[in-house]
């Protein structure tokens, strides 16, 4: 196994290497342009980790606290493709620095229909959560766990 | 209450655990995998010097399979992140060189994998919120992306092998958190979400049931989207004395529109296939660029198509050998019964299988043979 992960790691390093190195090359040295790569290349990591997780946390421990089973999960499930579905949107919906829309391309109003298909993904999923709670939990889910990772196996 | 910073041992529910982990990153890597060969193969469809006729539908079908794995990557990178958010508090934060480069390269991974997901985003929609070029700098972020999962792999590779290798299990007795199961599920369903949200755009049986679809359904014109008009392109309508140019070493002919709606005509039906993932079937009629080289006595080969655009990056393509002999290659002059409108390319267009739509050269002014 060590041979393949220094392997690997060599093959990696070499490929991020290349990416790289074709970001520097292709660059124009203006401030405006770097501005711009720099802000969108380092944007990710601390929108992540400083305000989508912090929020996604809070928002687990209070809907975990009040929403009993099966419910729970259901409602997390909605909660999170609904923010998905939403994210996703971002582009369409707001369509910052963009052309005029082309015939049949980025040409109608979004909104509508997404709200339509949120209202509908919930219905569903809301209605099955339903059926199975009227008919009780299946029996043979409670299989006892094989393995319990211990330490920071994560 | 005094307020202080989290550290790992704060998060306890079930799902930050390196079997969920593992199987997560699993279909991460194969969603950010299929993104990488697709977006290799349309590099080479645009810059390459070969490139497949057959099947027809072969570019609609990788550059959907792009789109859509890069939009199912977002809500798996996310709950990827989710899982693994804790280790972000471990201490000490360093601790070793190792360790150090690690986070490191996990930084470099996140910021290539969040650009890479956020420009194609906003590129499918047709709007560039940056001072960049979008095609060149999306190639080089990919490249960046997968060294850095191909390192992370290797990093990881024994707690992905442990991972994979323990069931999921049953829930925790007594925890209230969300059972590693359900989030794998929860995660399912967001993917899900997300695919039939947008998939339309390039699925035809999707068309009316996805809301962010962003090639509206039977809209445009002539019953298929415009991606660039004439108005944009600086192109207006040619008249009576316009000409089409046929050049080829040692000779050269110009024809007439009405000389070229003379030759004989074929129709087939092809898909139109776009970079930013949607695609669309029309009925194409016109004269095979076989027959027309054929027709006016030019040699067969390389064909550069120039159009009467006045700028832009797309002015100009080549048709490769194994095109220009292909019957299906036609310079077009009908789109779905009609004579083309100045929008779709008037007076001729270029319509080939499986050509990326950019190629599907418009307002075609010349055609230069290089044997």
């Amino acid at each position: 196994m060590t041979k393949t992960r220094v392997l690997l790691g060599a093959v990696g390093t070499a490929v991020m290497a290349y990416g790289g190195w074709l970001l520097l090359t292709q660059a124009t040295w203006s401030p405006r342009y770097l501005l711009s790569l720099g802000a969108w290349l380092a944007i990710g990591p601390p929108a992540h980790d400083f305000l989508l997780a912090p929020t996604l946390a809070f928002a687990g421990v209070v809907l975990t606290r009040l929403i009993p089973r099966p419910w729970r999960t259901a409602i997390i499930a909605g909660l999170v493709a609904t923010g998905v579905v939403l994210l996703v949107a971002v582009p369409v919906l707001t369509r910052p620095m963009a052309g005029p829309a082309n015939p049949g391309l980025d040409d109608r109003n979004y909104l509508p229909g997404l709200l339509l298909f949120i209202a509908a993904m919930w219905a569903l999923l809301l209605a099955a959560t339903a059926v199975y709670a009227w008919r009780g939990r299946p029996a043979g889910r409670a299989a006892p766990s094989p393995r319990r990772s211990s330490g920071p196996t994560r | 209450m005094k307020l202080r910073a989290p550290r790992q041992q704060d998060f306890t529910a079930d799902l930050h655990d390196v079997r969920v982990a593992a199987r997560l990153g699993l279909l991460l890597g194969i969603a950010f995998g299929l993104c990488f060969v697709t977006g290799l193969i349309s590099h080479i469809g645009q810059h390459g010097s070969w490139w497949p006729t057959r099947p027809v539908n072969f570019y609609r079908i990788t550059q959907g399979v792009h789109v859509l794995a890069g939009i199912a990557a977002v809500p798996l990178l996310l709950a990827k992140l989710w899982t693994v958010y804790p280790i972000l508090f471990a201490r000490p934060v360093f601790g070793s060189v190792a360790r150090a480069l690690e986070r490191a390269s996990i930084l470099i991974l996140i910021a290539a994998a969040f650009f890479q997901l956020a420009t194609g985003l906003f590129n499918s929609a047709q709007s560039y919120p940056w001072t960049f070029t979008f095609v060149p700098t999306h190639y080089a972020g990919a490249w960046l992306a997968a060294g850095a999962i191909i390192l992370h792999i290797a990093a990881k590779l024994p707690k992905i092998r442990e991972g994979l290798g323990s069931p999921v299990g049953a829930p925790e007795p007594g925890s209230r958190s969300l059972s590693r199961r359900s989030f794998l599920a929860t995660t399912g369903f967001a993917v899900g979400a997300a695919f039939v949200a947008t998939a339309g755009a390039t699925v035809p049986w999707l068309y009316r049931v996805s809301p962010l679809s962003w090639r509206s359904a039977n809209g445009g014109e002539q019953g298929l989207p415009i991606n660039r008009t004439a108005q944009s392109a600086q192109v207006t309508r040619a008249g009576d004395d316009w000409r089409l140019a046929i050049h080829w070493p040692g000779s050269s002919k110009q024809l007439s529109r009405a000389e070229l709606a003379a030759l004989p005509q074929r129709t087939h039906v092809l898909p139109i296939a776009c970079v930013e993932g949607w695609s669309q079937t029309a009925t194409w009629s016109g004269v095979p660029v076989s027959e027309l080289l054929r027709a006016v006595g030019a040699p067969t080969g390389e064909v550069r198509v120039t159009s009467m655009e006045k700028a832009g990056q797309y002015r100009t393509s080549v048709l490769h050998p194994d095109h220009v002999r292909d019957p299906l290659t036609l310079l077009a002059l009908q789109i779905n019964g009609a004579d083309l409108s100045l929008n779709h390319g008037y007076p001729c267009r270029i319509i080939a299988a499986t050509r990326p739509g950019v190629t599907q050269t418009k307002w075609v002014g010349e055609l230069r043979v290089r044997p």
